[in-house]
C-alpha cells in the first residue's frame, strides 16, 4: 500500500516539475539558451497568482481563473525579457548566456522579496479539490489526480504541436537551421517570441495551480529549478518527450528515497542523475545542435585569450599599493567593512581557482564550493573538536583532501563528460555534499558549525597568536596574497601554456603531443586543492561554517565573480570579487536590493562587454594607443559563414 | 531590378567584398565568376543579410533593402541557394518543397507537384527524408525549394560544387527551363565556366573582393588574357 502511495506521490511530483521543465526544454530547443532563472519566473506566476486569489481560494474556478491571469501576465514578461535579453544572448557564448540567465534569476528573486518580502504563505485548496478518492484502501487526493492530469494533458498538447502539425514542422526547422530557416521566409524572431511567451506561460500556469502544493516563500524558484534541469538533463536537452519521461523517471525516483532513504530525502535523484550523464551525457533523447559533450569552444567561445601578464613596473606598484592598503585595514576601517574584506579574499582565491579551470582549462564547473566546504568543514570541526591538531597541518591536511577528492572527481568525469554534462555533473555531486552534511548532526545539520574558535599557530621557538581579529585578518590577507602569486606563477609555467592551448583548440593540442586529458586532470587537481585550502582559511575568520557553503548557489560566485571581472585575464576574478562585494556593503540592509542590483550588474556586463571590466578596460586602452576604431563585431549569424 | 551600389562587406576585421557596383535587371541572368575566397559567397549572403556586416546601397524594383531582415527579403522575392544546401533533415521531400511558400509573399508559389515534373530525378524520392538524400538529389532539392516561392532573383550559389557530371547537365537544362518559364532573374555564382555560359547571358569576375570584369560572354572569349589571369588555378 505504501508502495502505491509512494508511487502516486511520485508521479505528482513528476508532473509538477514537467510543468517547469517543459519551458526549460521548450527554450533550450529553440534558442539554445538554457535558462536558469525559469524556476524564479514559475516563483513570480506563484506570487502573482497568490495575490490575486489569496490564501483560500473559494473554487476551482477562482483558483484556476488567477493562474490563468498569472499564465497571461508571464506571458507578456516573456516578450519583454526575450526582447531584452534573450534576444542579445544569440550573440554571446554558452558560458555567458548561461550566467546571464543566472542573473535574471537575481534579479527576480530580489525583486519578489522586494515587493512581496520574505515571509511564509501558505494556501489551502478550495474544497473541490480538498478531498480524495479512496479506492480498495488506494488512497488518492484529488488535488494529486488534477495535477497528474494538467501534466498529462500539456504533454500531449505540446507532443501534438511540435511532432505532428504544420506548425512543428517549422518549429523544428529553426532548431536545426535557424539561419536557413530565415532564407526561406520564416519570421525566426516572432517564432522565438512566441516560444518564449509558451515557455512563460506554463510557468506562470504551474505557479498559479501549484500554489495549494507548496508554501509561497521566496525560496520557491529552487525546489522547481534543480528537479527541472535534471529531467531536462535526462531527457536531453530540447526534447519534449524525453522530459515528459524524465519527469516520470524523476518522481520515481523521489518515491523510491521516501521508501528507502526516509533520513536522507532528496538523495537519490542526484545519485541516479550522475550515474546517467556518466552512462548517457547526451540525454534519453539526443537532440540535433543540441550535443551536452565536446562542447569546450562552445562554452568558453566568448572567452578572449589572453596574453600572460608580465610584472612590469606599473603592474608591480599597482600590487604593492593594493597590498599596502588591504594590509593596513585592520588599523583604520571599522569591523564590519574589515569582515567584508577577509570574505571577498576567499571569494577571491576561489574564484581564482575557478578560473584556472574555466578560463585556462576549458572546462565549466558548477560545483566548486563542494571543495571550499570540505576544507572549510575540515579545519572547523577540528579546531573546535578535533583536540590540538595543529593549524598549519590542518590547512596542509584541507588541501590534501582537496585534492585527492579532485582526482577521483575528475578521474571519472573528465572521462565521460564535457560541457553542460560536466557542469550538471559537478553541481549534483556539490548538492549531495551539502545534503549529507545537512543531515549529520556530528556537523551541525542546518545550523552549521558555529563558535569556531581561531588558532594560536607554535612554531617551535615561538608562537604566533592568531586569535584576534586584526591578526587573523592580516594571517588570511597574505595567504591569500601568497596562493594567488603561486597560482599566477603556475599559469605563467610551461604547464600554464599548454592549458591555454588546450582551451583554444583541444584537437590540436593532441596533435602537438600533449596528453589533454591528463593536463586536464592536472589542473582539476590544482584547483580543487586550492578551493578546498581556501575554505579551510574561511572557517576561522567566519568562525561559523553552515551547509550553504556547499550549495550550488555558492558555486556559481566564483563564476559571477570571474565573467564580471574578465575570464580572459588572470586578475579578473578578483576584479569580480570586489566589485561584487562592495555591491553587497552597498546595498547590505535592504531585502532584495543587494540580489536585484548584483544581476542587473551582472546581465549589463554579460551583454555590454562580455570581456568582464578588465576586457572593457582593454578595449579602451587599445582605443586610446591605436587612436583607430577596433575591430568590427562579428554579428551572430556570421557563426555559419563563410 | 537587383541594384548594387558600393557595397562593401566585412566578416570580423576582414574587409571581403571592396566597393561592388553593378545591376541584374529583372529576369536578366548574370555569372559571378572568381576563386577561392574571390568573395562570391559573401556576395551572395551580403545581397540576403545573412552573415557578413554590410555597408553600402542594395535595392530590389527601385526599394532600399537597407536594414531589411532576411526573412522580408526572402519574402520580397530573393532566394537564396546556398552553396552547403541546408536541406531540412527532419521533414520529407516534399514538405522541403513546401516549407519555402512562407517566402511567396503576395506572389503565388509553386506547387509540388509541378516542381517534381520538373526535377524528375526528385520524383521517386518524394516521401523520403531530408537526410536520407544524396549530395545530388540535394542539390537538386535545394534549387527547387529556392525556386518554389517563385521569386524574382534566385541567387544560386556554386551549384556544381561536388556534382557528377550527368547531374550538372540536367541542374543547368531544369535551370534554364525554369528560369524561361517563370521569367526569374538569375544571379549565379559559379567556377564551372561551362555551366555558367549555359545559364546566363553576361559575366562578373571578382578578384580579392574587387569587381574586374564585366561583359557579356563574347566580351569574356575576345580576351582570353581575363581567364587567363583571374580564373586560371
Amino acid at each position: 500500500m505504501q508502495i502505491g502511495f509512494a508511487i502516486f506521490n511520485g508521479l505528482t511530483v513528476g508532473m509538477s516539475i514537467f510543468l517547469v521543465a517543459s519551458g526549460i526544454t521548450l527554450i533550450f530547443g529553440m534558442l539554445r539558451i538554457l535558462n536558469i532563472s525559469h524556476g524564479s519566473f514559475f516563483m513570480i506566476g506563484a506570487y502573482l497568482a497568490y495575490t490575486i486569489v489569496g490564501t483560500e481560494p473559494d473554487s476551482v474556478i477562482g483558483l484556476a481563473g488567477g493562474a490563468l491571469a498569472a499564465a497571461l501576465a508571464m506571458a507578456v514578461l516573456g516578450l519583454v525579457i526575450n526582447v531584452a535579453v534573450f534576444r542579445r544572448l544569440r550573440d554571446v557564448g554558452e558560458a555567458y548566456s548561461l550566467i546571464a540567465t543566472f542573473a535574471l534569476l537575481m534579479v527576480c528573486n530580489g525583486l519578489v522579496k522586494a515587493v512581496w518580502g520574505v515571509n511564509y504563505h501558505s494556501v489551502s485548496a478550495p474544497e473541490a479539490l480538498a478531498g480524495a478518492i479512496s479506492y480498495g484502501g488506494f488512497f488518492a487526493p484529488i488535488y494529486s489526480i488534477a495535477i497528474i492530469g494538467l501534466g498529462v494533458l500539456v504533454f500531449l498538447v505540446l507532443e501534438i504541436v511540435i511532432h505532428r502539425s504544420p506548425v512543428g514542422k517549422i518549429v523544428r526547422a529553426i532548431a536545426h537551421d535557424p539561419w536557413m530557416s530565415n532564407l526561406v521566409g520564416i519570421n525566426t524572431p516572432l517564432v522565438y517570441a512566441l516560444v518564449v511567451m509558451a515557455a512563460f506561460f506554463l510557468a506562470g500556469l504551474a505557479g498559479g495551480l501549484l500554489l495549494p502544493n507548496q508554501s509561497v516563500t521566496p525560496q520557491l524558484f529552487e525546489s522547481y529549478l534543480l528537479q527541472s534541469f535534471m529531467v531536462v538533463i535526462i531527457g536531453g536537452l530540447g526534447n519534449i518527450r524525453g522530459a515528459f519521461l524524465g519527469a516520470i523517471m524523476l518522481g520515481m525516483i523521489e518515491g523510491l528515497n521516501f521508501l528507502f532513504l526516509p533520513r536522507l530525502p532528496g538523495i537519490l535523484i542526484y545519485v541516479v542523475l550522475i550515474g546517467f550523464l556518466l552512462w548517457r551525457p547526451q540525454g534519453l533523447f539526443w537532440q540535433p545542435g543540441a550535443q551536452t559533450s565536446d562542447q569546450h569552444e562552445v562554452m568558453t567561445g566568448g572567452v578572449p585569450s589572453s596574453f600572460p601578464p608580465r610584472a612590469t613596473k606599473t603592474r608591480i606598484a599597482i600590487g604593492v599599493v593594493l597590498a599596502a592598503v588591504v594590509l593596513s585595514l585592520p588599523e583604520w576601517a571599522n569591523q564590519g567593512l574589515l569582515f567584508i574584506v577577509g570574505f571577498a579574499l576567499a571569494e577571491a582565491v576561489l574564484a581564482l581557482s575557478w578560473n584556472l579551470l574555466f578560463g585556462y582549462a576549458g572546462l565549466a564547473t558548477f560545483g566548486h564550493a563542494a571543495f571550499f566546504a570540505l576544507g572549510a568543514y575540515l579545519v572547523g570541526f577540528m579546531l573546535r573538536d578535533g583536540g590540538g591538531v595543529p593549524f598549519l597541518v590542518l590547512l596542509a591536511a584541507s588541501a590534501l583532501v582537496g585534492a585527492a577528492s579532485a582526482l577521483i572527481v575528475g578521474f571519472v568525469a573528465l572521462r565521460r563528460t564535457s560541457g553542460i554534462a560536466l557542469g550538471i555533473l559537478t553541481l549534483s555531486l556539490g548538492e549531495i555534499l551539502r545534503r549529507v552534511i545537512n543531515y549529520t548532526p556530528e556537523l551541525g545539520s542546518d545550523d552549521g558549525l558555529s563558535g569556531i574558535p581561531r588558532p594560536v599557530v607554535e612554531l617551535g621557538l615561538f608562537s604566533v597568536d592568531l586569535t584576534s581579529e586584526r591578526a587573523y585578518f592580516w594571517f588570511l590577507a597574505a595567504s591569500c596574497g601568497l596562493i594567488a602569486l603561486a597560482l599566477w606563477a603556475y599559469t605563467l609555467s610551461r604547464n600554464g601554456r599548454i592549458l591555454v592551448t588546450m582551451r583554444q583548440d583541444p584537437t590540436r593540442a593532441e596533435f602537438l603531443g600533449i596528453d589533454v586529458r591528463r593536463h586536464r586532470l592536472y589542473a582539476f587537481v590544482l584547483s580543487g586543492a586550492i578551493a578546498s585550502l581556501t575554505g579551510g582559511l574561511y572557517a576561522p575568520w567566519a568562525q561559523i561554517v553552515t551547509p550553504d557553503a556547499a550549495s550550488y548557489l555558492h558555486s556559481t560566485q566564483p563564476m559571477l565573480n570571474t565573467l564580471l571581472g574578465g575570464s580572459g585575464f588572470f586578475w579578473g576574478p578578483v576584479v569580480g570579487s570586489a566589485i561584487f562585494s562592495a555591491l553587497g556593503y552597498a546595498t547590505r540592509t535592504f531585502a532584495g536590493l543587494s540580489e536585484l542590483i548584483s544581476g542587473a550588474v551582472l546581465i549589463l556586463v554579460v551583454l555590454a562587454a562580455p570581456g568582464g571590466i578588465l576586457g572593457l578596460g582593454a578595449k579602451f586602452g587599445r582605443l586610446r594607443r591605436r587612436r583607430a576604431p577596433t575591430a568590427p563585431d562579428v554579428p551572430a549569424m556570421q557563426r555559419s559563414a563563410p | 531590378m537587383l541594384e548594387i551600389q558600393g557595397l562593401d562587406a566585412f566578416y570580423g576585421a576582414s574587409h571581403v567584398l571592396q566597393n561592388l557596383s553593378f545591376t541584374v535587371p529583372a529576369a536578366g541572368r548574370v555569372s559571378v565568376l572568381g576563386r577561392n575566397g574571390a568573395g562570391k559567397s559573401t556576395l551572395m549572403k551580403s545581397i540576403m543579410n545573412a552573415g557578413p556586416r554590410v555597408r553600402g546601397r542594395l535595392a530590389l524594383d527601385g526599394r532600399d533593402l537597407a536594414r531589411i531582415p532576411s526573412f522580408r527579403r526572402a519574402r520580397l522575392g530573393l532566394s537564396l541557394v546556398p552553396e552547403d544546401r541546408r536541406i531540412f533533415p527532419h521533414i520529407t521531400v516534399v514538405d522541403n518543397m513546401t516549407i519555402s511558400a512562407a517566402a511567396a509573399g503576395e506572389r503565388v508559389a509553386l506547387q509540388p507537384e509541378r516542381l517534381l515534373s520538373m526535377f524528375p530525378m526528385l520524383q521517386p524520392l518524394r516521401a523520403r527524408y531530408g537526410s536520407q538524400l544524396s549530395g545530388g538529389q540535394q542539390q537538386m532539392l535545394a534549387v527547387a525549394r529556392g525556386i518554389a516561392p517563385n521569386p524574382k532573383f534566385l541567387l544560386l550559389d556554386e551549384p556544381t560544387e561536388g556534382l557528377a557530371p550527368v547531374i550538372v547537365d540536367q541542374l543547368a537544362t531544369a535551370i534554364v527551363q525554369l528560369c524561361d518559364m517563370l521569367g526569374t532573374g538569375l544571379l549565379l555564382s559559379e567556377q564551372n565556366i561551362w555551366f555558367a555560359r549555359r545559364c546566363t547571358s553576361r559575366v562578373h569576375i571578382l578578384e580579392s573582393g574587387r569587381l574586374v570584369f564585366e561583359g557579356s560572354w563574347p566580351e569574356f572569349d575576345s580576351d582570353p588574357d581575363i581567364k587567363q589571369r583571374y580564373l586560371s588555378v
